[in-house]
């Protein structure tokens, strides 16, 4: 054994550069996986931090009890009056009043906001004990005043007695500046927010007498669950509840982790593929380096060395390369997660992530060893078990090669595993098992199709490579050919090579296929069904929409027929139906068919304003509804209410399965979502677009969140926006098509060195330094662009396939970035350039007369 | 003075190479001056370390002299650089290796035009089907080299070295892998070349009857030159070698 590792450490030594290589390809791997778990791990730190100021001493929360799960909008409102009765509660000791609201500030014309925060008011409730809010400078609000937080008054270089607009759903209002605020000691959290008093508070955000919780302080010498069994019958009849500090706290941080952990899920699938191609890698390159070192092996076993050690050379040179690429690969996860931070920020649009500390917590440790050891060890286990079968007598021939008679079982095998992948993807598109079943049977067909086409594509490696390589044999008949003829010559391992490109390519591909489908969906439904001239957007990602009054605004101006807000949609408001939460859209009916056509099949949009539903086609069927019935609907604020079916449409990538008229949303739902998430306007007949630009020109100004965008300037930002997603997916995925690029650096290297003689022999005869490296250059060019044909033609069809498997609401036609695939096919030639540098460059420094002793 | 420098095909000039490591050093070339004259077939012999293959190595461009010089022709290589030794070896000069050296990618026919290929130019076509003819591959061009025997891969390795007419061709015991039968064909063919063709070919070899069919041995021992045969028999090839108390 002793003699063994001691073999196998002097082989590595003796291959440095081939050690550095494949270790570098599972360390980015490894560094991906642990970087991830950092950064999540380190998200949780700074959140449960929060949580934990926010718990703070022990307190009572009243509160109502949600009316649709999940909700936080839905719980009933506390009435003023109840403090006085909690006050007399024994036990308590002090009652305030809490609300929250969403407003707008801006300072000197412009907006304060932190970029990746909401921004929030609180009622100021001076005397309590419970507040974490501190008092730095000034005094606390009374009317007319408000107290901004510290880090949003240094950054926008607001002082006391300055005056800041804040607006709401009303008029902007002027307030002064009374003092600076922080939210506990660090004023963590990183949300820009403002203090009013209690009554201006509830006025600005439309709580009448009301507000949305009260904390409870309870005096020395009692138990908070004792306090909230004595409140338990009283708050019952208001259908309110009463927690502790504590069970606030922890829904907090488990909201947030809950949050985390599918930002962290999502980056360890995209570590996964970076490993797959790092197994790949190594699988290969073990294999090669084996077919190099038959001779030395041979010579092993002629010399009395077992078959069995042989092969536990082999395994410990993979333990040995994975335990230093597990160890580097941690401590790179620190680099990667502040990579993985900077690209969320560029994709969020701004909305970037709360700063903190770096955690790396044990089970990263431990997810970086088992991850490194796993895959090393998976990868070189079947080049291991084929080192075992090398006969002494491969030390004495010149030219003894491991039978590679395999070629059939392996094509056999590809195929059958091909089949099961497609069969599973098929299923993936058709079933109803669910999202998450219908996910992961679609990612597991992919991965099976991947391996089967990294098995099958070695019957098409020569061809292709013949074919790929026809332009460089024209160029240069003598290095053209020798480059074609070396892509050719070994299709297994240009196959595998090409393979390890393939799958990140195909990942890329796939990517900008759904991308450019979404593209033309989006510019299909701006041409039929969003028929408006100017569309009102969030000039960054935020948690609230706009004001009504913008709508109003636009309205007001002449020239303007019609404009309307949409309030609610996706994921921001529910109702329950028949016991299921249902996501809903609130409109007015005056802009559907003139602004919003929706593909109406039966019914009418008129009666939408008079408590009706327009229902999409697909909930209609399940819950066999039609025109004129009458459904219960429970909302948040209102409760239960009658809703009287007036349409059915088709068409549900614009405003989802329901939609209910603005009034009935106005009841029906908490002043805190009574924003307009989007706003659409048409002009009159008769009126440009250059006719209203001053007068749209006062609007933004006035709403400077509000991005106000003619057609053309709204489909460019959304192709923006959509191009920006597909920047950062595709640079996650470019982890691995990096990995795969030294992956053609490794087989190229270990290629040279095999054929040092027949390079030692060409440049006898009079191939020169230039035209060596152009060989191998043209070499890797051809393999990269193999893999790119191969990557872009399966993810092509991965594309359709996802886009088939999407639901219409999202996307429903089919588009090939034609231009893209060209860019990538382009960058294949560069990177595989680039991958030729070091072995082109060994390849001409090889010593002629060396070269041709060479064995 | 013209006539002779142009009758010579290549010729060393006090060649030394010396090779040193650390406090000891190997002389493995001591002052050699050798000229081959044009359309001859020299054959170098001597004991192995005699520097017979460093010699052969030097004069081809493929190794540095430490001092002295070499001319291929006119041209003195000592003083060239890579990139134009490269080209000298690719115009000037062939290579008949004993391991055949063949690229395995490539078929017997684009083994042949390689150095012409690697030029950028095409051979010339006449003289191509005369010398594939002289070595019987007509119908064996399309053939990669692992589907040939020992003997035709050599045959293909000496049209390679034929192809592109160049000024000298050095063989480095063209017949060491070879059977005797097959050996003496492929002598049979460099000698052929010579007589026919005027072709210069500089010959290493240990073997005694392959010397014999060369025009002139030229007998080394360490890194000199120490006797000289014109018209050699094996026997007295054998002979000499004999008294040269190898």
């Amino acid at each position: 054994m002793t003699e063994v590792l001691k073999l196998t450490l002097a082989s590595l030594a003796a291959r440095k550069i081939r050690l550095a290589l494949t270790t570098f390809a599972v360390v980015l791997g490894v560094a991906f996986v642990s970087g991830s778990f950092i950064l999540a791990d380190s998200l949780r730190g700074t959140f449960d931090e929060i949580a934990q100021e926010i718990a703070g001493p022990g307190w009572v929360q009243v509160r109502g009890v949600e009316t649709i799960d999940g909700d936080e909008f839905s719980r009933p409102l506390v009435p003023e009056e109840l403090i006085d009765e909690l006050l007399k509660t024994n036990g308590v000791d002090s009652a305030v009043g809490n609300i929250q609201g969403f407003p707008r500030l801006s300072f000197n014309g412009e907006l304060i906001d932190s970029g990746r925060a909401p921004t929030l008011a609180f009622n100021s409730t001076p005397g309590s004990e419970l507040t974490a809010f501190i008092t730095l400078e000034g005094v606390q609000p009374g009317p007319g005043e408000a107290m901004l937080d510290v880090d949003s008054a240094s950054r926008y270089g607001v002082s006391v007695g300055d005056k800041i607009t804040v607006r709401s759903q009303s008029e902007p209002e002027q307030f002064v500046v009374s003092g600076i605020t922080s939210w506990g000691e660090d004023n963590g959290g990183g949300a820009v927010f403002v203090l009013f008093d209690t009554a201006t508070t509830q006025r600005l955000f439309g709580y009448d007498k009301t507000f949305m919780s009260a904390t409870v302080g309870i005096s020395a010498g009692f138990a908070a669950e004792s306090v909230i069994a004595d409140l338990t019958p009283l708050l019952n009849e208001l259908e309110l509840e009463a927690v502790t500090s504590e069970t606030v706290a922890t829904e907090f941080s488990s909201e947030f982790d809950q949050f985390i952990t599918i930002f962290q899920n999502a980056l360890l699938a995209f570590a996964a593929i970076s490993l797959i191609v790092s197994a790949f890698i190594i699988n290969n390159t073990f294999s090669i380096v084996l077919g190099q070192r038959i001779k030395e092996l041979g010579l092993l076993r002629s010399l009395g060395a077992t078959g069995k050690q042989v092969q536990t050379s082999v395994i410990l040179e993979g333990l040995i390369i994975g335990l230093i690429a597990s160890l580097v690969g941690l401590f790179s996860g620190v680099g990667i997660a502040a990579l993985l931070k900077i690209l969320i920020a560029q994709a969020g649009d701004g909305a970037g992530l709360p700063d903190g500390p770096l955690v790396i917590a044990g089970r990263t440790w431990i997810a970086a060893f088992v991850v490194g050891l796993v895959v090393t060890l998976a990868a070189c286990l079947s080049p291991a078990r084929k080192a075992a079968t090398i006969p002494p007598i491969a030390a004495l021939r010149d030219n003894f090669s491991l039978s590679s008679k395999k070629t059939n079982r392996r094509s056999i095998f590809g195929g059958l595993i091909g089949l099961a992948g497609v069969l599973l993807i098929v299923r993936g598109v058709t079933s109803n098992s669910g999202a998450k079943g219908q996910l992961y049977a679609l990612s597991l067909g992919a991965l099976l199709t991947f391996l089967s086409i990294a098995l099958l594509s070695q019957l098409v490696a020569s061809p292709m490579a013949k074919f790929l390589g026809w332009p460089f044999a024209q160029l240069a008949p003598a290095s053209g050919v020798l480059a074609r003829e070396n892509a050719a010559r070994n299709p297994r391992r240009t196959s595998s090579t090409a393979s390890a490109l393939m799958i990140g390519l195909a990942l890329v591909a796939m990517v900008l296929v759904v991308g450019t489908s979404f593209k033309k969906t989006f510019s299909a439904a701006l041409d039929t069904s969003l028929k408006a001239d100017y569309f009102v957007d969030l000039e960054q990602r935020s948690f609230i929409g706009f004001s009504p009054k913008l709508a109003q605004d636009l309205q007001n101006i002449e020239g303007i027929e019609t404009a309307v807000g949409f309030r609610g949609g996706e994921g921001s408001a529910r109702i329950r139906v028949n016991n299921a939460a249902k996501d809903v859209t609130a409109t007015e009916e005056a802009g559907l068919g003139l602004i919003v056509d929706l593909s109406l099949s039966e019914g009418s949009y008129s009666g939408l304003n008079e408590a009706g539903v327009l229902v999409h086609r697909d909930p209609a069927t399940d819950l066999d509804l039609s025109i004129g019935d009458s459904i219960t609907a429970i909302f948040p604020v209102s409760g239960s209410q009658t809703l009287t079916v007036v349409g059915i449409y088709e068409d549900g990538g614009i405003l989802g399965n329901w939609v209910i008229g603005t009034n009935t949303f106005e009841s029906g739902f908490d002043s805190a979502l009574q924003f307009d998430n989007f706003v659409a306007a048409k002009l009159s007949k008769g009126f440009n677009a250059e006719d209203l630009e001053q007068q749209i020109g006062t609007i933004a100004a006035a709403y400077p969140e509000a991005l106000i965008q003619t057609k053309s300037e709204f489909q460019k930002t959304t192709e923006n926006r959509i191009d920006q997603l597909l920047v950062a997916v595709n640079a996650l995925v470019g982890f691995a098509v990096v990995i795969a690029m030294l992956g053609i650096v490794n087989t190229l290297v270990l290629s040279v060195f095999e054929r040092t003689r027949e390079i030692g022999l060409l440049r006898a005869v009079g191939m020169t330094r230039r035209q060596t490296r152009r060989m191998i250059r043209w070499e890797a060019i051809i393999v990269s662009v193999f893999g790119g044909v191969l990557g872009i033609s399966l993810g092509v069809v991965l594309g359709f396939v996802a886009v088939q498997a999407m639901p219409d609401s999202f996307v429903t036609d089919f588009g090939v970035p034609y231009g893209n695939f060209f860019s990538i096919l382009i960058l294949c030639t560069l990177g595989g350039a680039i991958a030729a540098i070091i072995p082109a460059r060994r390849a001409a420094k090889l010593n002629i007369l060396d070269a041709i002793g060479h064995v | 003075m013209e006539t002779i420098l142009t009758d010579l095909a290549a010729r060393t000039v006090m060649a030394k190479k010396i090779y040193s490591a650390g406090d000891s050093e190997v002389r493995a070339l001591d002052g050699v001056s050798l000229d081959i004259k044009r359309g001859e077939f020299t054959a170098i012999m001597g004991p192995s370390g005699s520097g017979k293959s460093t010699l052969m190595h030097c004069l081809a461009g493929l190794d540095q002299l430490t001092s002295g010089n070499v001319y291929i022709g006119e041209t003195d290589i000592s003083k060239l650089n890579e990139r134009n030794l490269t080209l000298l070896r690719r115009e000037r000069v062939g290579f008949i290796f004993q391991a055949y050296n063949l690229v395995p990618t490539l078929n017997a026919k684009e083994n042949i035009v390689l150095p012409q290929r690697l030029g950028g130019t095409t051979a010339d076509q006449e003289w191509l089907s005369q010398v594939i003819a002289a070595v019987g591959l007509e119908d064996r061009l399309s053939h990669r080299p692992n589907e040939l025997s020992g003997g035709q891969q050599q045959r293909v390795a000496v049209a390679r070295a034929l192809a592109g007419r160049p000024e000298i061709i050095f063989a480095d015991e063209p017949t060491g892998n070879l059977d005797s039968r097959t050996g003496a064909e492929i002598l049979e063919f460099m000698k052929s070349a010579v007589t026919s063709f005027g072709q210069t070919i500089v010959m290493v070899t240990h073997d005694p009857v392959a010397a014999s069919y060369s025009d002139r041995v030229v007998f080394l021992a360490d890194g000199k030159i120490v006797s000289e045969l014109q018209n050699p028999t094996a026997e007295n090839v054998l002979d000499l070698m004999k008294q040269l108390g190898d």
